[in-house]
């Protein structure tokens, strides 16, 4: 049955572009060169024309946003890709610019290479090979590169970790068999590909307060970030579509840039062309996996796809995006409540739970599915702030053993209903899917606890003052 | 294999639940759904006892479990509601003619008023029609646009406090999606909402908002209610058809994605500072709108004037040449100019 | 007609991670892209033809050149190859 309305009608952005015949164009900028370059499909640029604005582009969108100050040390995060890598070569240039020249940066950078092998079962020699790449492009680039193994991202703090300097052994550790158990507990694609998301984010944020980097560029281009949207959206983070989207994001303290973030997939294959950027034939999780291996993999295929189709569409997202800020819920002045409500996982806020709201409807559901209708008392308009609440107020309605440790409670794991409390929905989704958490690395019982009790104190100070 | 109900009454599962992964007996699941939507209705607050309440009713099987659950648990929990159908005749033959049987039959088994309003009645053109003007392209458009506020002047015709439609949880999702992708902040913000209503309008509410559409189904099958299944004899629209074909994807791949996209809209917050449209209203028929005409009043003008491509594409070009059109013919030059 | 083939940013994943391929086609046959798509189809590709092309186009996402110009700016599928042409694949998705 048609359920269209105004609501929900396509725009002119969604309309096709024409296909049009560019067989010996010429420039559409110097007008004298052979087009070597069709941009949005309707724009033919030569080589030096679409390199030129190529620069300006990268330029433009790290001044305009003016994170960056003269001499700020800067970790080049280098994943081996034709992004990461193009984006490499274009701050190399600008290094090397002239002082009189406007686009001369002035910054102090060094690469980070975090080695995902241990999850992509690659042999020791695969990864010896690709940090091997790795080394050799930092000294073609003459930049220093700090080298160091994901499973690191489990380590307590730093002195857990192995950091190596230009140079690189694949050593043992312990760590390396927790990342494989854990992984292997991931149910779904999905869960593992957002898990290696938040330990590279907390591997690398490790490491840049550790050797006093306060900022991180990373590489992924326009069209990563569109289906990252998409995919965001798809797993409940809609509250932190402006970190992960946007040019900067601060939640970790360590500042995060996203400099290739103008540039559509397109740009950036011309550009690794034309800047003779060499790549290291990486895997990854979904590597010759289907489009529906998992929601990244999803999103990543409707967006290249519609954009074949729709030049627009990359675009109008950005544009989408760019206009959300971070949610980060009440604003709570003291420092002890700003950490009571962020997520231990991705160290975003923790979403608020209104009475009605998408998140309380999900939890109620589950909670009416479990009791059926012998053991439910009516939910009626009674607030519920939180998940431990339902949880104790669903248990008192039919409990043997009110208040104690409930016998609901206990057959579905004691934890997984508390989890509202240290982490965002996002997280929690995913959690949801791992079997082992125990394996992650938070200290989940321990800052539940402070968490609850802090929660209980401040319920009971509350009753006095009422 | 037999799955037990996960309330642990002891029977057998007849379904796996999207949002949550349970697995639910007949009984347990009708008890569920219908609380889960008695629970929507009660935390928003959505109607105040002594309202009318206009039932948006196609026939389909969101409407037809929207009236029947409506009316259940209007007498359990005492709302206190006065229900009726509302009825759109878009005018297209094969279609609406046969849909508007099955809301006949409703209204005869649940014993509600039905009122039937029709695009000819309201606009002077039925959707046959229109198509003929418009070919096979933009035919949704019209109807989108002439459907939303044939509901509107038809509920304020019979006198009603609000509208209920049968917008499930797929369909947000959807329209989140879709927002997302032809940037749309304002709606963006806006359909998230449990109840839409601006000044001059009345209140809408989606009491269905968090329920799977797979689950409307399921309940209507079960109950056996007598609801009517088609698609439109003109072809939805294409990009359309990608948004709702990514949530159809998402759902497969994990169930409870659908739910967790509402979440995300309902997390999205806007940039201080951003402009959002100011919603007016019409100055050609009254009704809301964020242009000094609708969009409803635009697209009839070029029916109208036999250029029915007028405001498909850039609207803002039609809106200049109507507007111009108009304050040549008017004196109220000052009172138009002064909702620029 | 001998004709070099160049496959980076994860296609030469499909490929046996080989990057470099030069290829010797009958030079009494015309061989147009399209043609030339089947052909390495049938003779190159290792696995997953459908990560590779999307019926007889190039999957959406890897950009082709076609000596250094992109291949929508000498006619795509219908170009015909000449001897010592250069053709570069270069994936941009994120699976490879």
């Amino acid at each position: 049955m048609c359920s269209i309305n105004e609501e929900n009608l396509p725009v002119d952005t969604m309309v096709a572009t024409p296909k049009l015949l560019f067989k010996d164009a010429v420039c559409r900028r110097c007008r004298i060169l052979k087009a070597q370059v069709l941009l949005r499909k309707t724009d033919p640029y030569c080589r030096d024309c679409f390199m030129k604005y190529a620069v300006h582009k990268f330029r433009s969108t790290i001044g305009k946003a003016r994170a960056l100050q003269h001499n700020d040390r800067v970790l080049l995060a280098y994943s081996g890709g034709l992004s990461s890598g193009s984006m490499i070569h274009l701050i190399k240039q600008g290094l090397e610019a002239s002082d009189s020249n406007k686009m001369k940066l002035i910054i102090k950078p060094s690469l980070l290479y975090i080695d995902e092998g241990e999850i992509l079962n690659l042999s020791k020699e695969d990864r010896k090979a690709n940090a091997d790449f790795v080394l050799e492009y930092a000294k073609r680039n003459c930049l220093d590169v700090y080298m160091c193994s994901l499973e690191f991202s489990l380590a307590a703090d730093i002195s857990g970790v192995k950091l190596q300097m230009n140079s690189y052994e694949v050593e043992p550790s312990i760590y390396a068999s927790q990342l494989e158990r854990l992984f292997g507990s991931v149910k779904s694609l999905t869960a593992k590909e957002d898990l290696l998301q938040r330990l590279k984010q907390r591997l690398i944020t490790l490491l840049a307060t550790h050797l006093n980097y306060s900022k991180v560029f990373l590489g992924p281009s326009a069209t990563r970030l569109a289906g990252q949207l998409l995919s965001a959206v798809g797993q409940g983070r809609g509250a932190q579509i402006a970190q992960e989207i946007g040019f900067a994001d601060s939640r970790t303290g360590v500042v995060f840039l996203r400099p290739m973030r103008e540039f559509v997939d397109k740009e950036v294959a011309y550009l690794a062309h034309f800047l003779e950027v060499d790549s290291l034939s990486l895997p990854t999780l979904s590597s010759k996996l289907g489009p529906t291996a998992s929601i990244g993999r999803l999103t990543e295929e409707f967006v290249v796809t519609l954009q074949a189709n729709f030049p627009a569409t990359i675009s109008t997202l950005f544009r989408t995006s760019d206009k959300l800020k971070p949610n980060v819920g009440v604003d709570r002045s003291s420092s002890e409540f700003k950490d009571d409500s962020r997520c231990l996982l991705c160290l975003s806020a923790i979403e608020q739970s209104p009475l009605c709201s998408a998140s309380t409807a999900r939890s109620i559901s589950q909670t009416i599915s479990r009791s059926g209708p012998s053991g439910f008392k009516d939910v009626e308009s009674e607030p519920q702030s939180t998940n431990v609440q339902q949880q104790l107020k669903a248990c008192d309605a039919n409990c043997s053993n009110p208040g104690k440790q409930c016998c609901k409670t206990m057959d579905v794991g004691a934890n997984e209903k508390d989890w509202g409390v240290v982490l965002c929905y996002g997280c929690r989704v995913t959690m949801e899917d791992v079997k082992t958490p125990e394996l992650v690395p938070i200290n989940l019982q321990e800052e539940l606890r402070l968490r609850s009790r802090r929660q209980m104190m401040r319920q009971s100070v509350e009753q006095f003052l009422l | 294999m037999v799955v037990q109900c996960s309330a642990g009454c002891g029977c057998n599962a007849v379904l796996k639940r999207p949002k949550t992964n349970d697995a639910l007996c007949k009984t347990c699941f009708y008890w569920a759904f219908e609380t889960e939507v008695h629970h929507t209705i009660m935390s928003t607050k959505m109607f105040q006892s002594g309202q009318v309440v206009a039932i948006g009713a196609s026939g389909g099987k969101d409407s037809t479990v929207l009236a029947y659950i409506l009316k259940h648990l209007n007498e359990k929990y005492n709302y206190g509601l006065k229900l009726v159908l509302l009825s759109i005749d878009e005018g297209i033959t094969g279609y609406r003619d046969d849909s508007l049987e099955s809301v006949k039959r409703n209204q005869e088994e649940y014993n509600l008023p039905l009122t039937v309003l029709s695009y000819k009645d309201l606009y002077g053109w039925t959707m046959d029609d229109i198509v003929k003007q418009v070919g096979r392209k933009n035919n949704c458009t019209f109807c989108g646009v002439f459907r939303r506020q044939a509901l509107e002047r038809g509920a304020i015709l019979l006198n009603c406090d609000v509208i209920a439609t049968g917008h499930n949880a797929d369909d947000v999702a959807e329209t989140i999606l879709m927002n997302l992708l032809r940037g749309d902040i304002a709606r963006l913000q806006r359909c998230t909402s449990h109840i839409t209503s601006s000044e001059g309008s009345l209140p809408r509410a989606k009491p269905f908002k968090y329920a799977y559409e797979k689950e409307i189904v399921l309940y209507a099958y079960f109950k056996k209610l007598d609801y009517f299944a088609t698609e439109c004899v003109y072809a939805p629209d294409a990009y359309r058809g990608h948004a709702r074909a990514l949530v159809k994807d998402l759902e497969a791949l994990r169930s409870t994605s659908i739910i967790d996209i509402i979440h995300a809209g309902e997390q999205l917050a806007i940039k201080d500072g951003v402009k959002l449209p100011k919603q007016g209203v019409c100055s050609a028929c009254g009704f809301v709108s964020s242009n000094v005409i609708c969009k409803a009043c635009v697209l009839l003008e070029g029916l109208n004037r036999g250029r029915p491509k007028l405001a498909i594409g850039k609207s803002n070009k039609a809106l200049a040449e109507i507007l111009a059109d108009r304050l040549a013919n008017t004196a109220s030059l000052s009172s138009v100019q002064d909702q620029f | 007609m001998e004709v070099s083939l160049n496959f980076s940013g994860g296609a030469e994943l499909l490929f046996g991670k080989i990057k470099q391929h030069t290829i010797s086609l009958p030079a009494e046959e015309t061989w147009s892209m399209k043609k030339l798509l089947n052909w390495i189809k049938d003779n190159l590709l290792k696995e997953r033809p459908e990560l590779f092309l999307q019926g007889d186009m190039v999957r959406p996402g890897i950009l082709v050149l076609v000596n250094n110009a992109d291949w929508e700016l000498v006619g795509q599928l219908d170009y015909l190859l000449q001897n010592k042409d250069e053709i570069v694949f270069i994936s941009t998705l994120h699976g490879g």
